[in-house]
């Protein structure tokens, strides 16, 4: 089973076909993936604003602790809502390098949260030096899928 | 009147550099959307605190003062990256309800900030419990608000021709 094959079969499901089709199909998943971006993206950049000293309280622990349920609710509407606009039009998004950039960087960023986050996480304060690190990586991460989820609509191939 | 004025900045040299190059539009577009998380997630955060949803244990002015930079440089950002994305389609901008619907929202969100957040998360504020949570979920559904007219001009406007 060839990667065009796998695209193909989920444009033809019923998500792929209303995403692609009809009005707000379209534009339900795109809005949801915009307010689940700032509810979690704006959980992720304030943890790593404490972690770079941007903030000055209160104390990363508790801080990080408190926005875990809107990490956890922004996470699953970003990548509910990710999917169903990924399956609308997979077989032009698997070859477009701008989606295949996103797809990496969203893997670094997942691998920066489990490898380095994990050790912040259980550290006490004051925070390692590798806290620092971990946090302007996060942000640079972040900063460049924003930018790679832009460029999807800009770069070819067309349809 | 005000349409004219739109066709008019529609055909301005700040419309005119911002169309000169395919790429200008999508460039503004990504600072205005990275700015836009910064701004909406860190209001969404003072919000919830107003709400007693989140972070109970920090009093409101101090996370205020402490957030308020981000959210100001965040709707800084707005007011100069805005205008320059209208440019490039003012006319049709002026017509789309997706985009009144948007500057409706983003117009009360000012309003109500200056009318009642900015109270409500003084340091020496009186307001009672009540007051805080009106604050804090108004601001919140207004600034959702605005996200969605956002990403409803993009979608639904832009999509007719591209």
């Amino acid at each position: 089973m060839s990667v065009l094959s796998i695209c193909q079969a989920l444009e033809a499901t019923w998500i792929g076909t209303q995403v692609r089709e009809t009005y707000w199909g379209y534009a339900a998943p795109q809005i949801a993936h915009l307010l689940g971006m700032a509810l979690f993206g704006g959980a992720v950049v304030v943890d790593d604003l404490r972690l770079l000293g941007r903030l000055r309280r209160p104390a990363f622990s508790e801080l990080s602790h408190q926005l875990v349920p809107l990490k956890w609710l922004g996470f699953v509407v970003v990548v509910g809502s990710g999917l169903a606009l990924f399956m609308s039009d997979a077989t032009r998004l698997y070859r477009n390098w701008a989606f295949l950039v996103k797809a990496a960087l969203l893997l670094l960023v997942a691998l920066n949260a489990g490898v380095f986050r994990a050790a912040v996480y259980r550290s006490v304060e004051p925070l390692p030096p590798s806290a620092k690190v971990s946090a302007g990586l996060s942000l640079l991460l972040w900063f460049a899928i924003i930018v790679t989820s832009r460029l999807i609509g800009f770069v070819g191939p067309e349809y | 009147m005000l349409f004219r004025l739109f066709v008019w900045y529609g055909e301005s040299p700040i419309a005119r550099a911002m169309n000169s190059s395919e790429w200008m539009f999508p460039i503004v577009e990504v600072i205005h959307m990275i700015w836009i998380v910064l701004l909406v997630g860190t209001a969404v955060i003072l919000d919830l605190r107003l709400m007693d949803l989140r972070l109970k244990r920090m009093p409101v002015w101090e996370l205020a003062s402490d957030l308020m930079p981000w959210t100001t440089a965040g709707l800084v950002t707005m007011l100069l990256t805005g205008p320059l994305l209208l440019s490039t389609d003012a006319d049709r901008y002026y017509d789309s309800y997706e985009f009144r619907f948007k500057m409706a929202c983003f117009a009360l969100v000012l309003l109500f900030d200056v009318l009642v957040h900015r109270r409500v998360r003084a340091k020496n504020s009186t307001a009672g419990p009540g007051w805080q949570r009106f604050a804090g979920a108004m601001s919140l559904l207004l600034w959702s608000c605005v996200v969605v007219g956002g990403r409803a001009i993009g979608i639904l406007m832009l999509s007719v021709t591209r």
